[in-house]
């Protein structure tokens, strides 16, 4: 198994990556909603834009093309504060999951033209962050469904997620 | 808080009907002598009490309060005995019931409240399923690395005599 030292980068690298593709497309949202009302400006600063874009693009493609190298190194936890850091992480990236679905389900031959190499660059991240996410929800399945089965209806089962959820982050696990 | 315990020490244990008892005791800031027993059933499984040891001659000792206001400090010492136990045997599981104060069922008691609050908060679902029973009061947290077949059935079935699991 792999120590969470060296996987804590790679957690750092698609939460990084993540954030920055929604906040760019949170930019971007607004920089078309208020250029399309100054054309002429718009005709003016498209060849910086598109300068730009091509830029940002390419540094999207060659992070995209970083996680999908280290897709396999999923993290693992071993003790109480692997755990607890493995939960943190998790948190951050689910954070984002609703921008990074809304930037998967976009279709990028909606957008105009200048834009397209950039968002397809962003959904593709989109894309690999949220497979990322739906393997760390599997490595916590284990926890989630009950392990012993019980004969009484009367024994009720906390899952993982809800012992989570309730528990106050100020206290530490004794054990 | 949950975090600072008083000082404990296992006097002794007793084997009463093949049910062993490991006694713990320890003082508090006030004072008060309180005794933790720790019954090993099979398959590992622990029941956890405790009690003042003023009261150590009470048929309800175990439903008395103290009113000594120090019931964070015992409840992280009753809980790091525990974990005493779980570092001596990897294997060990643990039961205990929230008895009843005067006035009150013997379901979903105050004590069960706040003993399976603080449980379901400190002790991690990474080794332990938690397994709280309201009906009758009681909490079983499951070590997950027990592999017995049908575990939880057989517990069930071994506390029979103890609450009725309907």
């Amino acid at each position: 198994m792999l120590p969470l030292q060296s996987n804590t980068a790679q957690f750092d690298l698609y939460q990084q990556n993540g954030e920055l593709v929604s906040s760019l497309w949170a930019f971007m949202k607004s920089f078309n909603r208020t250029l399309s009302k100054y054309i002429l400006l718009m005709v003016i600063l498209a060849p910086i834009l598109c300068i730009i874009m091509v830029v940002i693009g390419v540094f999207l493609r060659y992070q995209e093309r970083k996680m999908s190298k280290s897709s396999k190194l999923i993290a693992e936890f071993n003790d109480i504060a692997q755990y607890q850091q493995f939960k943190k992480q998790q948190l951050r990236i689910l954070e984002m999951k609703k921008v990074l679905m809304s930037i998967k389900d976009t279709n990028a031959s909606d957008m105009p033209f200048l834009l397209r190499f950039l968002v397809n660059q962003m959904k593709d991240i989109s894309r690999t962050v949220l497979s990322f996410e739906e393997l760390l929800d599997k490595k916590l399945k284990r926890y989630n469904q009950p392990q012993f089965n019980a004969s009484s209806s009367a024994v009720k089962y906390k899952a993982e997620k809800e012992l989570w959820d309730a528990r106050n982050p100020a206290y530490s696990y004794w054990m | 808080m949950f975090t600072d315990h008083f000082p404990y020490r296992k006097i002794n244990f007793d084997i009463i009907d093949g049910v062993i008892t490991h006694n713990f005791t320890f003082f508090a800031k006030s004072g008060t002598r309180y005794i933790v027993l720790a019954e090993q059933y099979d398959f590992f499984v622990f029941a956890v009490k405790f009690y003042n040891a003023r009261h150590k001659n009470c048929s309800e000792r175990f439903n008395r309060l103290t009113n000594k206001y120090e019931c964070s400090r015992v409840i992280t010492t009753v809980g790091h005995i525990m974990k005493d136990i779980f570092n001596n045997n990897p294997f060990a599981s643990f039961a205990f019931i929230g008895s009843q104060l005067k006035d009150e069922g013997k379901s979903n008691t105050k004590r069960f409240r706040l003993y399976s609050r603080i449980i379901e908060s400190l002790v991690a679902p990474l080794n332990f399923e938690h397994r709280p029973i309201p009906q009758h009061s009681a909490y079983i947290a499951l070590n997950r690395h027990n592999t017995e077949p049908q575990l939880l059935e057989k517990i069930e079935q071994m506390f029979q005599h103890i609450f009725v699991v309907e």
